[in-house]
């Protein structure tokens, strides 16, 4: 039979593997911060979001029209380090954070500001049937 | 003249049957479709009136006294309708609430309802917004951005306002009037004692009556054996009380008399009022039928 050289060593061991898993779940928010360039980061796979780009209001009515049948989905928008106001298509939506908000499959504009300050804006593909979670970052 | 003529007849089928058609007709009514299609769901003036039925209803809860209901109302609706100049409407009752109740809250919550009109506002600048949906004409943003923008800062030193006098040490509250000693308890001791001093002499006079008559009887020849005793008995009796007497007669007259006049200095020093002043002892002779002695009378 093997034994460890420093018997003190099993409970160091033991420790240190009880306090990893620990640490990690009293910090999730800093595992999971959203460091994209364009301050949102999408936490649901099937959504795809394009920073900056713009979509012009036949584009909106044309995507509105293509996916009236579809099943809606929601948006989940959170906050970090601020307020902000959330526009969708052109209007307002209402201020972060957003909670299950219902909203149509397909391509959205979207805007997230605090007064002057834009914090991201772009377009996001919504799928449908699907709890869309994303997260903006106040700078 | 050709043209009026060639107007007149394309304009035809657009009242008139279907069944006459014309291209020149049908390009008019396709170009009636499409600017149908273009007009925007909101107008600035559309808005307005919207905005003054919202106003009116928080204007009868402002002239009822009820501020912050108003500015609620104001917010709700702004919420509904998402028209920047009702946020910057709230704001500013909220501010008048906070300001009226001097609640650091309500004000913040003006503050909130602004920043959201400034958010909406600055967007309405930019390229993503509803060109179809306007709350306002362009011209007007920039004022309502300025109003919105006032507020904040007015908001901001009313809280600072109302920090200050809530941070405020309380002015300390006087101290009640010590009531300057009277000497009251001074003269209740001192008329006690006074009584006290009193019986003891009264004991006093008693044990010597009794030590007397027993002496008398002593000296009496005809008294002896036990009725002798009991004579003796009675005198040794008599001349104790009589000791005990005097001292308590002594010291309770002396400490007694002692504790009234300096009872009655202290209430005279003290000023007492004409009412008090009336406060007295008295020792006053008492005569019936049978006996006599002295009364002692305390007001105080």
């Amino acid at each position: 039979m093997r034994h460890l050289k420093h018997p003190r060593a099993l409970p160091l061991l033991a420790a240190l593997a009880l306090t990893l898993p620990l640490g990690l779940t009293l910090h999730p928010r800093d595992a999971q911060a959203c460091e994209d360039e364009s301050r949102l980061c999408v936490d649901t796979a099937n959504a795809k979001w394009e920073p900056d780009k713009t979509m012009s209001q036949s584009a909106l009515k044309r995507e509105r029209k293509k996916n009236k049948s579809k099943p809606t989905s929601n948006l989940h928008l959170t906050i970090e380090g601020g307020r902000a106001s959330v526009f969708l298509d052109g209007r307002y939506v209402d201020t972060a954070p957003l909670k299950s908000y219902e909203i149509e499959a397909g391509k959205h504009d979207i805007q997230v500001r605090d007064g002057d300050i834009i914090l991201a804006e772009g377009v996001l593909r919504i799928p449908s049937k699907t709890d869309v979670r994303i997260t903006v970052v106040h700078p | 003249m050709s043209l009026a003529v060639s107007l007149s007849i394309l304009a035809w089928p657009v009242h008139g049957s279907a069944a006459s058609f014309d291209p020149g007709a049908a390009y008019l009514l396709a170009k009636k479709k499409k600017s149908k299609k273009a007009e925007p769901t909101l107008t600035p003036e559309k808005a307005e009136s919207q905005r003054n039925i919202v106003r009116d209803k928080a204007k009868a809860r402002q002239d009822a006294g009820d501020q912050a209901g108003a500015a609620e109302a104001l917010s709700d609706e702004a919420h509904k309708l998402g028209d920047p100049v009702l946020f910057v409407d709230a704001a500013e009752t909220y501010k008048i609430a906070g300001d009226e109740a001097r609640s650091i809250e309500l004000v913040e919550q003006g503050i909130e309802e602004a920043r959201i009109g400034l958010d909406i506002l600055y967007f309405l600048l930019g390229e993503r917004a509803d060109k179809g949906h306007q709350y306002l004409a362009e011209d007007d943003v920039s004022t309502q951005i300025d109003r919105a923008r006032d507020i904040i800062t007015s908001a901001e030193a009313l809280i600072g306002e109302i920090e200050a006098e809530q941070n405020a040490e309380p002015e300390p509250e006087p101290e009640p009037e010590k009531k300057p000693r009277d000497g009251k308890g001074m003269i209740i001791a001192g008329a006690v004692l006074t009584g006290v001093g009193v019986a003891g002499l009264g004991v006093m006079g008693a044990g010597v009556g009794m030590g007397a008559s027993a002496q008398g009887q002593v000296n009496d020849p005809t008294v002896y054996g036990t009725t002798f005793d009991e004579v003796d008995r009675k005198g040794k009796l008599g001349n104790t009380l009589a000791f005990v007497g005097v001292g308590v007669g002594v010291v309770g007259l002396a400490a007694g008399v002692t504790l009234l006049a300096l009872g009655l200095k202290k209430r005279k020093q003290s000023g007492a009022s004409a009412e008090e002043e009336t406060a007295r002892v008295r020792v006053v002779p008492a005569f019936n039928g049978q006996q006599g002695g002295l009364v002692l009378t305390g007001r105080f």
